[in-house]
């Protein structure tokens, strides 16, 4: 019985393999979520998203509009000599962050299949929609093209650390600014933009009234539980405390319920186990066709709707771009808006 | 040098049509196939070809006489582009292509089969499956360290593979089949990773999976050409080995051949090659597979050449990555993709091909 | 390939009659036990009493509704598909005279596959039954593709050859559709959901639709059971027993086709069920595909629930898909067969 012994072997070969991974899920998210910066933020109450600049990045230059100035970031640091006016933004979220304050890129990425634009900036900026329809397509923004990045001409290039490597080719074209990427950070990569672009001042504004706005809304609304879901074609996946939409459901003073009071940014859920992610008020997106996805089933199923929350009508469809995908603050206002719209009702 | 060819006619002189010995020196002799010298330089000068074009080519033309300025002599305004970006990206292409279609030649006349490529029998998928490993566990963590993950990676399966085939000697079909299990094995396993992995992660691993040139350069190039120039006193030895490899064992044996013992030579280099090829650019499949069947049409010789599988090789991934970045601007296609596209079918072919002959 | 009683001394020959009549019962329990294994275990913990409460009364709690709703279908597809692949790989095997023929091996499951994407990428199906009819077309395709370049040269389709040309073909296949998922992000999303979430059998009709190309084929490969017994003589030996070689070899084949195509169509590409079972059923039974190629759908049956759920368990709460574990435990064996069976150049 060879073949047997050979299968037996195989199985416990590979439940070695697997055994001998990491746990999955709960841990505080270090190994397996780079989130970089954040551990030193403890102290900032329970993972909100950490509003200074961490150590040692940041501009030199304290007033805005002063050129020129040294910015460390997170591969080292760059020196811009004058206002940029050519800016590339190769990464999510940081679209908005130029947006917010007032400037508009010459070079862009976009999101596998998408536009160069979400839709939601696109309402939120009407006014730089000639400008916006202006922007070099630079490719995807998980492998930018480089060239087409050289031709145009760019004097200020931002991105965040999962393009780390392309950084030495990068700095080649034009001044480079690494910001730290996920979601959870977004308010400390808005002002290490703000102070490349030399206005960090400005940033710094914006930061402080998007936290007061979401302090003062949030009061309100009591500390209802606020589930937040995100269906891809192949996972559904639930948000943490740690991430974009956690730390402004933390600013907000909203409660969240058990399943996701994990310190990672997500967490797969399986269908089975639906049920668990229901709260007060449910959140979710879909991304991709909702017919052809994962949602469908898992919304027409009778666990989905057997929840508390779908039940009472407290399940909300949102825009998949600025609740899960761009961390930025034009996103953040539509977030606290969209929250304190639907359960102050 | 001086060079004393002999070409015999049906005269039966004792050299067969198109054979040539040099003799540089008194007491070295070099048997040369005169169509195989001359398509080896053809090759070379066509790669050359290849790579200036790829120079000049891309988001911007750059004329050939500005890219040759500004190659020689550095500085300009073509600089940033063709120094910084596209050369570096077309000589790292050009090794990957060489080691991948000297891999092909030596792995394909060890295992006597037009099927049995590295990438084929797991050397690739080893090498993702390492790499995938060590990034999910979080192993491994500095950017330097991961080439030499993706070798052992590649190595290790090879390794594994050759041993689960040997059994009281090695048989070709045998090492092709169980190489097949192998790679599917593995990727089953990098499938069992990204399960879990967190979703940007998991992004970022399935995108160096499919091999890539973007953004890669002389950081890359640099330890694969150093692992090149250490292999060449194996490579000049491999291919004087290869040729009797082609008889079957006992044919060879009397010949005076080691047989397993060369055997394993060849396909100890042919791994290594192939696996630091990957991991310098990512597994790239079908060039290790069909440039040396090119190349032998080409040379029209009963034995794979090296040499010209290699230039073959080159020749091939430096077009291919040519049209991945060029055919849908400004999308970067991975060139793995690209090659399998190409590759796929024509190995088909070539399976029917080979079968007719036997 | 197949053990004649009459070879055997006689206190073997009552062993192994002995051995053969407890085959059946016995697999049948396994097939139950597997079943019930899988209604019992996911990623959600439910008790087995619930279970079977469940099962038996009903019911509206979460637990029952996640038995009845989510588990009881994916383990009527697991079942079903399992059944055909097993199937499918037996008839394989005695069509080919091939120790070494799967489905997966031979490039039928990866055409079955291409056929899917392929619909997808056009837009042209979307669920089971538009999907089964394009992998139907893959499978006959690649079937007919690997054929035609194995039976090239002498020796005709020999079993390496075959091997050899479908694992090419379905890296052929494997390459080709990632370009075409890589290109399209909508393309991609569809499959990812099929590939991964339709062995979870959250469409609860798909059952009911498979069934019928199980049966049919089935059916078919059954009535050839004793040609191809014959076959197992020699191609001429078998037209003296009056069989219709093309005839019988065509049907098994066609029926092995469709079975396949049945399968991948509802639980996506899964590879190496068909592989080891024909194998132990030969070992466990007296020989004459009628009994090896109905005790193979059992085995196959329990083969796929197993790795179906091995997959929910090993990590959790991620889902494995169940080709992964099915890969997992088929390559050992096949290289345990490849060890035995290969020699030669």
């Amino acid at each position: 019985m060879l073949k047997w012994k050979a299968a037996l072997a195989a199985m416990l070969v590979g439940t070695l393999l697997v055994g001998c991974s990491p746990a999955s899920g709960n841990d505080a998210g270090g190994d397996r979520n780079p989130v970089i910066g954040s551990s030193k933020d403890a102290d900032d109450g329970p993972a909100a998203a950490p509003s200074a600049l961490a150590e040692g990045m940041g501009s030199t230059v304290a007033q805005d509009g002063t050129f020129p100035r040294t910015v460390t970031h997170f591969k080292g640091s760059s020196v811009l000599k004058a206002a940029p006016t050519r800016i590339a933004v190769l990464s999510t979220g940081q679209l908005d962050d130029l947006l917010s304050l007032g400037l508009v890129p010459t070079a862009t990425t976009r999101a596998t299949n998408a536009g160069l634009v979400p839709d939601y900036l696109a309402t939120a900026f009407p006014q730089y929609k000639a400008q916006l329809a202006k922007m070099t397509d630079a490719g995807t923004r998980q492998a930018p093209n480089l060239e087409t990045l050289a031709a145009a001409k760019p004097d200020l290039i931002l991105a965040n650390d999962s393009l780390g490597e392309l950084y030495p080719k990068l700095s080649k074209i034009a001044p480079t600014v690494v910001t730290a990427g996920n979601g959870i950070n977004w308010k400390r990569d808005l002002l290490l933009v703000g102070d490349a672009v030399g206005k960090g001042q400005q940033a710094k504004q914006l930061v402080d009234g998007i936290a007061a706005d979401a302090a003062a809304r949030g009061k309100e609304l009591g500390g209802v539980t606020v589930s937040m879901l995100r269906f891809t074609p192949d996972r559904t996946r639930m948000f943490g405390v740690s991430s974009f939409t956690g730390s402004i459901a933390v600013d907000m003073g909203l409660g969240r319920p058990s399943s996701q009071q994990f310190k990672a940014i997500s967490e797969d859920i399986g269908a089975e186990s639906i049920d668990t992610a229901d709260g007060d008020w449910i959140f979710y997106s879909v991304q991709g066709d909702p017919d052809k996805t994962d949602a469908a089933s898992v919304l027409a199923g009778p666990l989905w709707k057997s929840m508390k929350a779908v039940t009472t009508g407290h399940a909300v469809k949102v825009d998949d771009d600025p609740w899960y995908l761009n961390a930025g603050p034009a996103a953040a206002r539509l977030v606290v808006q969209q929250l304190a719209e639907h359960i102050g009702k | 040098m001086s060079t004393r060819s002999r070409t015999a006619a049906a005269s039966g002189r004792g050299l067969p049509d198109g054979i040539a010995i040099l003799r540089p020196r008194p007491h070295l002799s070099l048997l040369l196939h005169r169509r195989s010298a001359v398509i080896a330089v053809v090759l070379l000068i066509l790669l050359l070809v290849v790579m200036g074009v790829a120079v000049c080519v891309g988001q911007s033309f750059v004329s050939p006489r500005a890219a040759w300025r500004t190659v020689v002599d550095g500085g300009g305004p073509y600089d940033l582009v063709v120094n910084e970006l596209r050369l570096p990206r077309i000589v790292l292409g050009a090794l990957v292509g060489a080691a991948l279609g000297a891999a092909g030649a030596l792995v394909q006349t060890v295992a006597r089969n037009p099927l049995a490529s590295p990438d084929v029998i797991g050397v690739g998928h080893g090498a993702a499956a390492a790499t995938v490993l060590a990034l999910a566990t979080g192993a491994v963590t500095s950017p330097g360290a991961m080439p030499v993950v993706s070798v052992a990676g590649g190595l290790a399966a090879a390794a594994l593979v050759y041993v689960l085939a040997w059994r009281r000697g090695m048989h070709a079909n045998r090492f092709v089949l169980i190489g097949v299990g192998i790679g599917v094995a593995l990727s089953a396993v990098v499938q069992l990773y990204l399960a879990d992995t967190q979703l940007e992660a998991a992004e970022q691993l399935k995108l160096w999976l499919t091999g890539s040139l973007n953004g890669r350069g002389w950081e890359q190039a640099g330890p694969l050409a150093v692992v090149l120039v250490l292999c060449l006193p194996a490579l000049v030895w491999a291919g004087r080995a290869m040729r009797p490899m082609g008889f079957n064992d006992d044919t060879a044996s009397a010949l005076g051949v080691r047989v397993q013992r060369t055997r394993l030579g060849l396909t100890v280099l042919g791994v290594v090659l192939a696996a630091t090829a990957t991991g310098a650019a990512g597994p790239i499949g079908f060039v290790a597979l069909t440039a040396p069947q090119l190349a032998r049409r080409l040379t029209r010789r009963p034995e794979l050449p090296l040499l010209c599988s290699a230039l073959t090789g080159a020749v091939v991934l430096v077009a291919a990555d040519l049209a991945a970045r060029t055919v849908l601007p400004p999308l970067e296609i991975p060139v793995g993709a690209l090659t399998a596209l190409v590759g796929g079918p024509y190995l088909l072919w070539l399976l029917g091909r080979a079968n007719e002959r036997r | 390939m197949s053990t004649r009683l009459g070879r055997l001394a006689p206190g073997r020959r009552r062993w192994f009659v002995r051995r053969a009549s407890i085959a059946w019962p016995v697999a049948v329990l396994v097939v139950a036990a597997v079943a019930l294994l899988s209604l019992a275990v996911g990623t959600r913990p439910v008790p087995l009493s619930a279970v079977l409460d469940a099962l038996l009364h009903g019911g509206t709690t979460p637990d029952a509704l996640v038995v009845l709703s989510l588990r009881v279908p994916r383990t009527e597809i697991g079942l079903t598909a399992g059944a055909a692949l097993g199937l499918a790989g037996a008839s394989l095997q005695a069509v080919t005279r091939n120790p070494l023929a799967d489905p997966g091996i031979l490039g039928l499951s990866q055409g079955a596959a291409a056929g899917v994407v392929f619909a997808i990428a056009l837009g042209l199906a979307n669920g089971f039954s538009g999907y089964v009819w394009y992998a139907f077309a893959g499978a006959v395709v690649a079937a007919w593709l690997v054929y035609a370049i194995a039976s090239r040269g002498r020796g005709g389709a020999s079993p390496v050859k075959l091997a050899l040309a479908g694992t090419a073909l379905a890296a052929m296949t494997a390459g080709a559709t990632t370009v075409v998922l890589t290109s399209s992000s909508a393309t991609l999303d569809q499959f990812r959901f099929w590939q991964v979430g339709a062995l979870s059998g959250r469409d609860a009709d798909t059952v009911g639709k498979m069934l019928p190309f199980l049966v049919v084929g089935a059916l078919i490969v059954l009535a050839c059971a004793r040609g191809l017994d014959a076959l197992e003589l020699g191609d001429d030996t078998a037209r003296a027993l009056g069989h219709r070689v093309l005839l019988v070899r065509g049907s098994a084949a066609l029926g092995a086709t469709l079975l396949t195509a049945a399968a991948v169509a509802a639980a996506g590409p899964i590879a190496f069920v068909g592989l080891a079972v024909p194998h132990l059923a030969r070992r466990l039974v007296p020989a004459g595909n009628r009994q090896v190629l109905p005790l193979s759908a059992l085995l196959g049956a329990a083969l796929l629930l197993a790795a179906d759920v091995a997959g929910r368990v090993v990590r959790a709460p991620a889902e494995v898909p169940a080709g992964v574990m099915t890969a997992l435990v088929g390559v050992p064996v096949l290289v345990v067969l490849v060890r035995r069976k290969v020699a030669g150049a």
